[in-house]
């Protein structure tokens, strides 16, 4: 059993920021710009670099991390990777991934009295231009991806959902050679994160060495992101004893106020012990252990909602009528003042431990402001203030507009067996053939 | 180098700072210990009541300490809470403890101690609603085996090697259909006393304010004897080398799970020999990864962990998938002789500098995360042992003698009994 829950209150407030204003809007890869933000816990600090990127297909995403993460991972010359990482256990530096479309992110943080350690460090591995090669197998093996049909698990859902909807291209693979030339050259930007701590030449030190050249991937042409049609998917299993029910879609928000009032319906839906998925699906009727929403920014005013609950094989359809209910009354406005307010308290939970603990999370808000270079002005990144706003009170009269009409969203099954009333709807309902991955009906139902 | 922009933005963030004493509690009542952690700054209290009773206790009532650990937690939840929405509680099942954590402001200390009280308490819940909830642990498990198939595959190699299925279940999930209330309310009974508990409150309290709301709850509790862990004296044959080869479409790619014992001839002091015992297993885990995986291919993916009991007993067991090329066979060799050649290989100074100076970074590392605190404090407790601090514990690693050190890492290496579980995937690629 385990019962979520953070509950660290603070106080936010943006006090003030200082600019150059860069020199020009397109990606040029000899300029490096540096950005510093202050939100981190007290003892730590952080540096994101970025390599502006755009990479429209996710097979292309994943060998790019996967060359990074061997880079990262194996031997740097006469430096075996055991010294690699005995040096960063015992100097707490911590190294994150993270790929979108239009960037590959590394991560690098530690205390700050090693921080400056860690930058030689990361120096060091950037300016290894050798990437072993049993490392990188390992990594590309590692990078895989897994079909969510095959471990039906809801993590594996959202990623291959959220994989479909970002990367919408059919760009050729690059190949090893030219892939590996997109990360041996000079970042296109550096975020720093940390409060009172002097960053001075620490960008210097961090690129010494590094070549600057115009990466191929920057020209490419960026892909808008696809949505997911509406509709009903099964891959049915009639051995199975459980079955994931997904009910969702990527949204897109007019405003990020609307996307933090979402955000708290979808708290109330389904985050932790009091909200209604666990109230009503596992307190009530005992039909999961893991009924749950989902919230996951994946771009500007774009995020990744929905409920899922694993119930058993042979009743799946009442659970499935059931999380439609929880979404229909919510949306309907018939929530509780109480439980608004504690759905908008876990989502400033969040924020704010994304705030303190997650620097990438950070870096990636930004670059969906800022994604070629810094603002000339402000940089005002409007979800902080607008979360902190939103009242509760106003979302019962403003559910039935924010949440997305239950038409339009996607229902995913995996496991059981068809519901006749479900599959003679021919135009929105796919049955997934075995081994197949969920492109197959995604496509088959955008298609019409 | 051309930095063109440098800009800052500024989000200022209160702090965490992480000065912490272990205070054993002058006046225990009932319980085995208790103990008040005061830590500056931080904004609320955990409470962490660990039954020194977890899965390895379950008197061959395969999963009745889980959902034994279900029904307190709910029956505590109901009876305190007005409100649902209220509560913040973690609970977890382990081979030898079950954890339960309320959490809260300072303003909410009653509240806590209530819910934790309550756990102590007979579980009073709908009939109805304990029988299904049978189901919902079912969905538990099969939802953690699909995540984590190698929690299954561990259980077995510790199965093989014990020769006992307590607490090592072949399919937990049938097993269930075995429990009855009756039988578990007796788990509650037996186990679910305060004299086979310790109670850690941490955070934002005083030690006086902790001694009074454990008199106040807790005082009208009395010492009983301890719940004797009859599992301690469960040993593997002498000289056994258990191996089994499986095939299942359970896991996605062909996985290699072996677990060792090895012990002392003599009793230890095993609260001394902690900090040592942290030291020697990062050393010979060290070894084997650099054998299996960092230098050689091997491993595809490669884990470990040991774990020592308070008797003495050594447990290792390690999970390993197969690199491109390699057979199970020849990762059960490889990782069998990497172990072996741990007795004739010669630890240097600076191996042993390495690896306290790698823990001492762990214990520092404990201040970025709450949870990570809890853990750490419920991790030496769950033996019935007394929980330290870090800065405690990064004293104890600084101080811990050599000799002990390489005197665990000779019984590791050892010819010891062993068993492991050679599993084929029968998933299609």
């Amino acid at each position: 059993m385990n019962f979520l829950g953070i509950f660290i209150y603070i106080f936010i407030s943006v006090l003030s920021l200082i600019f150059i204003a860069p020199a020009n809007a397109q990606i040029k890869d000899d300029v490096t710009y540096i950005t510093e933000f202050t939100t981190l816990n007290e003892n730590m600090a952080a540096a994101s670099l970025i390599w502006a990127l755009n990479v429209d297909t996710n097979d292309q995403s994943r060998a790019l991390q996967a060359l990074l993460s061997a880079k990262i991972s194996g031997p740097m010359g006469a430096i075996s990777a055991r010294k690699s990482i005995d040096f960063r256990v015992i100097n707490n530096i911590d190294l994150t991934i993270n790929a979108t479309p239009k960037h590959l992110i590394l991560t690098v943080t530690s205390p700050k009295e090693n921080f400056k350690d860690a930058i030689k460090h990361i120096n060091q591995i950037l300016r290894n231009t050798e990437i072993n090669k049993n490392w990188l197998k390992r990594k590309n093996r590692a990078y895989e991806e897994i079909s969510s049909s095959r471990l039906r698990t809801p993590e594996l859902l959202e990623t291959e959902l959220t994989d479909y909807t970002l990367f919408s291209g059919n760009s050729p693979l690059l190949n090893k050679s030219a892939l590996k030339s997109e990360i041996l050259r000079r970042p296109n930007q550096i975020i720093f994160n940390a409060k009172d701590y002097n960053f001075k030449n620490l960008a210097d030190v961090l690129m010494d060495g590094l070549l600057s050249y115009n990466a191929t991937l920057n020209n490419f042409p960026k892909k808008p992101y696809r949505k997911l049609p509406a509709g009903i998917i099964h891959s049915s299993d009639t051995n199975s004893s459980e079955t994931l029910i997904f009910i969702g879609t990527i949204k897109e928000f007019k405003t990020v106020r609307e996307q933090a009032q979402t955000n708290i319906l979808y708290k109330y839906m389904g985050y932790g012990p009091g909200s209604e998925m666990f109230r009503i699906i596992r307190q009530e009727k005992r039909a999961s252990y893991d009924p749950r929403s989902h919230f996951t920014q994946i771009g500007e005013k774009l995020a990744f909602t929905g409920l899922s609950a694993t119930v058993s094989s042979k009743n799946w359809h009442e659970a499935y009528d059931l999380i439609l209910k929880i979404y229909n009354d919510t949306r309907a406005g018939m929530n509780t003042e109480q439980g608004l307010q504690d759905s908008r308290n876990s989502m400033i939970n969040e924020l704010v431990g994304n705030l303190r603990r997650r620097p990438e999370w950070l870096a990636q808000r930004y670059l969906e402001l800022h994604p070629v270079k810094p603002p000339e002005q402000i940089i005002d990144i409007k979800l902080l203030n607008e979360s902190f706003s939103v009242l509760p009170l106003e979302l019962n009269n403003k559910a039935n507009e924010i949440l997305e009409n239950p038409l339009k969203l996607i229902s995913i099954i995996i496991g059981g067996k068809i519901n006749p009333k479900m599959e003679i709807q021919h135009n929105i309902f796919c049955k997934l053939p075995p081994n197949k991955r969920l492109d197959y009906c995604l496509d088959k139902l955008t298609s019409g | 180098m051309k930095l063109l922009a440098y800009l800052t933005y500024f989000i200022m963030l209160s702090n965490i700072t992480n000065a912490q004493t272990v205070i054993p509690l002058n006046n225990t009542h009932g319980f085995y210990n208790a103990y008040v952690i005061p830590i500056d700054d931080r904004a609320r209290i955990d409470v962490q009541l660990v039954v020194l009773s977890g899965t390895y206790d379950e008197d061959g009532i395969s999963g009745i300490a889980h959902y034994t650990e279900h029904l307190a937690a709910l029956s505590s939840d109901t009876k305190v809470l007005q409100e649902p929405r209220q509560r913040d509680l973690n609970a977890f099942t382990s081979k030898v403890s079950t954890v339960y954590t309320n959490t809260g402001s300072s303003k909410e200390i009653d509240r806590i101690m209530l819910l934790t009280r309550a756990v102590l308490e007979t579980p009073n819940l709908p009939i109805d609603f304990q029988k299904s909830e049978i189901d919902i642990v079912k969905r538990e498990i099969l939802y953690k085996e699909r995540n984590a198939p190698v929690r299954w595959l561990n259980r077995l190699a510790l199965q093989k090697l014990y020769g006992s299925k307590s607490g090592r279940a072949d399919n937990p999930v049938e097993d269930l259909n075995n429990i009855t209330i009756e039988k578990a309310m007796s788990f509650h009974a037996k186990h679910y006393t305060p004299s086979n508990s310790i109670l850690i409150i941490s955070g934002d309290i005083t030690q006086s304010l902790a001694q009074a709301k454990v008199t106040e709850y807790f005082g009208n509790t009395l010492q009983t004897k301890q719940v004797p862990d009859l599992w301690l004296t469960h040993h593997p044959k002498d000289g056994l080398k258990s191996r089994t080869i499986i095939s299942s479409t359970r896991i996605l790619d062909d996985t290699l799970s072996y677990a060792k014992f090895f012990k002392f001839p003599e009793p230890q002091n095993i609260l001394g020999m902690q900090a040592s015992f942290f030291i020697a297993s990062d050393i010979y885990n060290s070894h084997i990864n650099d054998t299996l995986y960092l230098e050689g291919f091997t491993a595809q993916s490669f884990s470990q962990s040991s774990y020592i009991a308070i008797n003495g007993d050594l447990e290792y067991t390690a999970t390993l998938i197969p690199f491109e090329g390699v057979s199970l066979q020849q990762a059960l060799n490889a990782l069998e002789n990497a172990i072996a050649k741990m007795r004739t290989k010669k630890i240097t100074q600076k191996e042993i500098k390495t690896a306290r100076s790698k823990n001492v970074a762990y214990t520092r590392s404990l201040s970025q995360s709450p949870r990570a605190y809890l853990d750490f404090f419920q991790n030496l407790g769950s033996d019935g042992l007394p929980p330290t601090s870090p800065t405690e514990f990064a004293q104890m690693i600084a101080e811990a003698p050599d000799t002990e050190i390489l005197r665990i890492i000779e019984a590791f290496a050892s010819d010891s009994p062993s068993a492991a579980i050679l599993a084929n995937s029968e998933n299609p690629k």
